[in-house]
């Protein structure tokens, strides 16, 4: 049977759509290798820990990668670590420190500061069962609301790291009047993590808050 | 020495596939060596995966042995079988003699493989779901050498406990062959996934529409900004893209001669490992086995099918499928691991605003079809274009069932989004192009195929 002017037609159509799209993925290709050349040159260069930072940095991610090596520095083994980050960071701060922090330490799921993103809330019992608490880019009125009222009276005498985003600055150490005075008993050993965070990251703007 | 542990990595995979396909329920076939090897690493990477859930019951930890012992005394027994099978033709292909479009073709294929290769061993896992899920669930399987079910349960994966394992523990074995957990290192799965599956698209496309244009095809379903993307974040949605793919060739290829029901058992057998990948691999099971339905129903009515006969071909598609993944969910269910995604009580109250929720999910979807060339390119639009292109052709021949089964899948995806129990447009700003990318690779196949199909042959 011989095919009509009309399916002729169609397949010339059809020809001509698929040159058409070969041509654009043939100019995306291009465009895709030569990104991959430029980052990729940069990358050979330096190792796993400079890759994350150049990813961190690339796709303005917060630097979590390097707040988990400070974690795991600055806070002494064997605590059990969990994190308040707002909902709206659960995938920048509580899925890459807990990766990156495994096997070595557990980070439990502790979003109670704020309703979870899921509509989980965690028992304040589960939080006493934590040595240390990452307080992570909250803003400083709702922690001292929560944190400050609720969990100083809660776990008493626990150990607490609190880092957080304020302002202009990257990150900011709140110092122990913040969570009341039963909370960091231990002022030197509180000031000892600031200076060790003042080391390890030294272009980051440290500020004291007092709210 | 990590290159030689991977290669050993690899050749079990191909083993275990090798002992899959090869047996007589799935009706050992000829393929020719490279189609062989790349089928093999399909079905391997679900037998392994099975086999480590299998460990993992008994209490078996995870080792080079204990996993690959099986599948190098299987080698040993079938080396003649082995070597036979994948004797290659000496000789350089004549690449230029098919013409100069197929020779940039293959050229830009091999460098963006290349390209995708390299990419995949210097970036490290940086994207949060593959931190969150899919790649950490394999660093805990490779630092526990199990799977550690008590630890779901207390919630180290507390959005996602319910999520299937095929991915990671094809990662963790990745590395529990090389030693030591780099991230980087075990992505290389990925880019043996994207060379068999770009390999078995290009092989059966060119039964379709020869080597050119399957080639040309190849390359434009391949190179979509949102495959690369995907891959290179170590994302599962290419691996769910994958077993669709091959699940929708065998499928067709049963219908085609739908006596032998060694391709419907094959066919059954990806897309269960789509279930097994992927939750959303449950749903495009459903769609598929709708599609299926609708076939069988089809030739009842025509007389080409008796009703017993139709029903034995659903009872081998519907179990061979369910033996993949519902054994995991049965184990999920049992220690009551559950995800943000799994419907709870409000699921009535969300039904009642479907119709607040509608204009939206057909909105995002319409974007993410035609206008996200960011991510597409312009992809469904050359679908759209083909398929209309090629409408009668595709109302006349079992083509219209692999459409069927895209359209089926999409009205899945959108029912999902009508019952997710959180709010709809978290959901729809981040998957959106995920579901769809796991639908692409297929998409690619139905189009060219409809629209160049060769006049001599059955499509």
């Amino acid at each position: 049977m011989r095919p009509s002017p009309q399916s002729n037609r169609a397949a010339n159509i059809a020809q001509i759509i698929l040159v058409l799209a070969f041509i654009s993925n043939s100019i995306y290709c291009l465009q895709y290798m030569k990104e991959s050349f430029d980052r990729n040159r940069v990358l050979l260069k330096t190792d796993y820990t400079g890759r994350q930072l150049y990813i961190e940095k690339t796709f303005k991610y917060r630097p979590v990668y390097q707040l988990s090596q400070w974690a795991d520095k600055a806070i002494p083994a064997g605590y059990l670590l969990s994190l308040n980050a707002d909902p709206a960071d659960y995938g920048y701060y509580y899925s890459r420190l807990k990766y990156f922090l495994w096997p070595k330490r557990i980070v439990a799921d502790l979003n109670i500061i704020s309703p979870n993103l899921y509509g989980k809330e965690k028992s304040l019992n589960e939080l006493a069962s934590t040595d240390i608490v990452l307080a992570i880019d909250m803003k400083p009125g709702r922690i001292s609301r929560k944190i400050g009222g609720i969990y100083a009276a809660t776990i008493k005498g626990r150990e607490y790291c609190l880092v957080a985003k304020y302002g202009k600055a990257d990150f900011i150490l709140m110092e122990r009047s913040f969570f009341r005075k039963t909370v960091l008993a231990d002022t030197a050993k509180w000031q000892a993590v600031i200076q060790e965070f003042k080391v390890l990251y030294p272009d980051i703007n440290i500020k004291k808050v007092n709210l | 020495m990590t290159i030689a542990r991977i290669i050993f990595c690899i050749f079990i995979i191909i083993c275990a596939g090798r002992f899959t396909l090869a047996n007589r329920i799935f009706g050992p076939k000829k393929y020719p060596p490279f189609l062989a090897l790349a089928l093999y690493f399909a079905a391997g990477s679900v037998t392994l995966s099975l086999y480590m859930i299998l460990l993992s019951v008994l209490n078996i930890k995870f080792g080079i042995l204990s996993i690959g012992l099986p599948f190098i005394l299987y080698f040993m027994f079938n080396i003649p079988r082995f070597l036979s099978e994948l004797k290659i033709k000496p000789g350089i292909p004549k690449i230029i003699d098919h013409g100069i479009l197929y020779a940039i073709a293959l050229i830009l294929l091999f460098l963006v493989t290349l390209t995708l290769a390299i990419n995949n061993m210097l970036l490290p896992v940086f994207r949060a779901d593959a931190l969150g899920g899919w790649v950490f669930r394999a660093k805990v399987f490779f630092f526990e050498r199990t799977i550690p079910l008590e630890l779901f349960v207390k919630e180290i994966f507390c959005n996602t406990a319910d999520y299937p394992v095929l991915i990671p523990l094809n990662l963790a074995w990745v590395s529990i062959c090389t030693g030591k957990w780099e991230d980087t290192t075990v992505r290389i799965f990925f880019t043996m996934q994207y060379i068999s599956c770009l390999y078995i698209f290009y092989c059966f496309l060119k039964e379709h529409i020869g080597s050119t244009k399957s080639l040309m095809g190849t390359l434009i379903s391949f190179t979509i900004p949102n495959l690369l993307n995907n891959i290179e974040t170590a994302y599962a949605d290419f691996s769910l893209a994958f077993y669709v793919l091959l699940s929708a060739i065998f499928l067709h290829k049963w219908m085609n001669n739908y006596n032998d029901d060694s391709d419907l058992f094959i066919a059954a057998f990806f897309i269960g490992a789509a279930a097994l990948t992927k939750n959303d691999g449950i749903g495009l099971f459903l769609a598929i086995l709708i599609t299926l339905t609708i076939y069988v129903y089809r030739n009842i009515s025509r007389k080409t099918l008796s009703l017993a006969l139709a029903f034995r071909k659903l009872c081998i598609f519907a179990f061979t499928s369910a033996a993949v993944f519902i054994p995991y969910k049965v184990i999920t269910l049992a220690y009551g691991l559950k995800s943000h995604m799994t419907p709870g009580n409000n699921v009535l109250f969300q039904m009642s605003d479907i119709l607040s929720r509608l204009p939206q999910i057909i909105a995002a979807l319409s974007y993410e079809l035609f206008a996200d060339t960011y991510f597409w390119v312009y992809f469904w639009i050359y679908f759209v274009i083909f398929l209309a292109l090629s409408r009668k052709r595709l109302l006349s021949n079992d083509l219209l069932y692999i459409f069927l089964f895209v359209s089926l899948s999409v009205a899945m995806y959108m029912f999902t989004y009508l019952i997710v129990p959180d709010k709809v447009f978290i959901f729809l700003d981040s998957t959106v192009n995920r579901l769809l990318l796991g639908l692409a690779p297929t998409a690619g196949f139905l189009m060219f195929s409809a629209a160049f199909c060769k006049d001599d042959v059955k499509c």
